[in-house]
């Protein structure tokens, strides 16, 4: 799958990927429309269906929101790539099945508009655009069946079935 | 060599030995869910097949984000909420006006020594405050455990964070935090447990410790405890060291709590204020409502500023009522609201138009929170009255 990639900056907080005001809504699709509203308005109006988000350190750092990666799947984001993670984000990412990659290198590296692909089970990201490819740390086991079942809900019901 | 505290509750919990970066799979003692994350922890747990409770004793309910409801669907939520605990057993159901969850769960003994202790909420850390290891989790995660009882985690480093000396007139717990965050930074204590030690550190009260508990939330830190034991020798990831006899009043200046800057230069900059908030789980205690009374001192609130104050639970009003602080508040012009988390994230009242300016005792000043376009200055509850008494950021000393 290819991907088409935004550029976000360090500290980066889920109060302002998906700001508090807008914490009533559940649904995905209409939480995605306001994400990083306060920081880059309009945003969520430019992003297409597969996109990346590459972001600096600590990603999603602040609040336990978990509407906040709730919204950047619903608007079509496929993957987060960051410098580095802040604890709560990161976990609730790989709970609703998006994964959150620690790659500083392709955090450094990847310009916004880069297309590129990513390999999960081998820790690959192959920056189409640019021609460079980066490594990361794939999951742990137990994090990819969470991942490849979708969620921590869905791998229980299969663990429990 | 012994361990550091959290690794010792969690060794403990386990019957064996572990370190730090061993993931270990652990029963919790209790679970706290409030009304912002609430629908979402219902909806999990509803598509958990033949999911119930585990042990409806050991979950709290708390209704303090919108309280009372600010909306047709905040009710809506807050109706889930109350279903869902008539449904399942769950009798600790803290309704609107009881306050804030991270105080009211202190306040009731429901976060001791050695407990762990999860919320769907990231300043889950202030309930350490009475050396329980309280971390938050997000709604899906919250599903699962209250079916399970259960949550993962990797065994955290600690760092070691000693407050020695002795607090200067004007300087309170909040400006110590300010200036522990400046150095630290937003994630230098990302996944790390943090410690609290020395001699300024074991004579703060209890609400202090809670200030310092909520507010390593925003260095990224996993859990925080002060230290009941004497100083000991422990295997810390690292040390850093403060001596509160040096530390001035602060502000963090807006978009991250870590933005530290001293008052007395940000004074200079002579920024006006529209609203001045007193409230949260790090800002609407008994001390910071007692401090913001000191300093108003019977004086009015400067015309053009909103001077709202939130009592953080249902005890700290009842006391304040007591004490008179709450009279003379309202005498300077302050507007009074019922305990809850209210405005600090912009959720209840007290939201700001673009371009106003805010200065609060409340945790976070992310671009936005507390309404599109507005700017949160962070400081004490001493700092903000005196502000509310200027029209400007402006320190106790000025009034």
């Amino acid at each position: 799958m290819a991907s088409r990639c935004w550029k976000l900056g360090d500290n980066v907080s889920a109060d302002e990927i998906l700001p508090s005001r807008y914490m009533l809504l559940t649904d995905p699709s209409e939480l995605g429309r306001h994400i990083l509203g306060d920081i880059k308005p309009g945003f969520a109006g430019q992003l297409s269906k597969d996109d990346v988000l590459i972001a600096g350190v600590n990603f999603g750092c602040g609040s336990s929101r978990e509407h906040a990666p709730l919204a950047l799947k619903g608007v079509g984001i496929v993957a987060v790539v960051a410098s580095s993670f802040a604890r709560i984000f990161f976990r609730n990412c790989i709970n609703i099945g998006l994964p959150a990659i620690s790659c500083p290198e392709a955090s450094r590296d990847v310009k916004e508009g880069d297309v590129i692909e990513i390999e999960l089970p081998t820790g690959k990201i192959r920056n189409i655009t640019g021609g460079s490819q980066y490594t990361f740390t794939p999951f742990p086991p137990f994090v990819m069946d969470i991942i490849n079942n979708s969620g921590l809900i869905n791998t229980l019901n299969k663990r429990n079935a | 060599m012994c361990p550091a505290k959290a690794v010792n509750i969690l060794s403990s919990k386990l019957g064996k030995s572990h370190v730090p970066g061993d993931i270990v799979d652990l029963p919790i003692d209790r679970a706290m869910v409030h009304d912002n994350n609430a629908a979402l922890v219902i909806e999990n747990f509803g598509k958990i097949k033949g999911a119930s409770v585990w042990a409806p004793d050991k979950v709290a309910f708390f209704i303090d984000h919108h309280s009372p409801s600010t909306s047709a669907k905040a009710a809506k939520h807050q109706k889930l909420m109350r279903d869902f605990a008539a449904d399942n057993g769950i009798k600790r159901f803290f309704d609107c006006g009881n306050g804030v969850s991270h105080v009211v769960m202190l306040e009731e003994g429901l976060a001791a020594d050695g407990e762990i202790v999860v919320g769907t909420d990231s300043h889950m850390t202030g309930e350490g405050a009475l050396g329980a290891f309280a971390t938050g989790i997000g709604a899906t995660e919250m599903a699962a455990a209250l079916a399970t009882g259960r949550v993962w985690l990797k065994i955290p480093e600690t760092i070691k964070i000693t407050l020695s000396g002795e607090l200067p007139p004007g300087v309170y717990a909040r400006d110590v935090m300010t200036t522990v965050l400046g150095r630290v930074g937003p994630d230098g204590a990302n996944y790390r447990s943090v410690e609290f030690h020395g001699r300024a550190a074991g004579s703060m009260s209890l609400e202090d410790r809670l200030v310092c508990c909520v507010m390593s939330m925003e260095m990224g830190a996993k859990n925080a405890v002060f230290e009941q034991l004497p100083d000991k020798d422990a295997n810390y990831e690292r040390e850093e060291d403060f001596n509160v006899s040096e530390m001035t009043p602060m502000v963090a200046m807006p978009g991250l709590p870590t933005n530290a800057a001293p008052l007395a230069e940000a004074e200079g900059d002579r920024i006006r204020i529209d609203q001045a908030f007193i409230g949260s789980c790090a800002g609407g205690l008994l001390a910071d409502i007692k401090a913001a009374a000191r300093v108003l001192g019977g004086r009015q609130v400067a015309k053009g500023v909103r001077l709202l104050v939130i009592p953080a639970s249902r005890r700290i009003y009842g006391e304040a009522l007591e004490l008179g602080y709450i009279k003379a508040l309202q005498e300077s012009g302050a507007i009074i609201g019922s305990p809850a988390c209210g405005g600090c994230g912009g959720h209840d009242a007290g939201v700001l138009a673009p371009g106003e300016v805010c200065v609060a005792n409340s945790p976070r000043n992310m671009e936005g929170r507390m309404g599109a376009g507005g700017s949160v200055y962070l400081a004490s509850a001493a700092t903000v009255a005196a502000s509310a008494l200027c029209g400007r950021l402006a320190g106790e000393a000025r009034v």
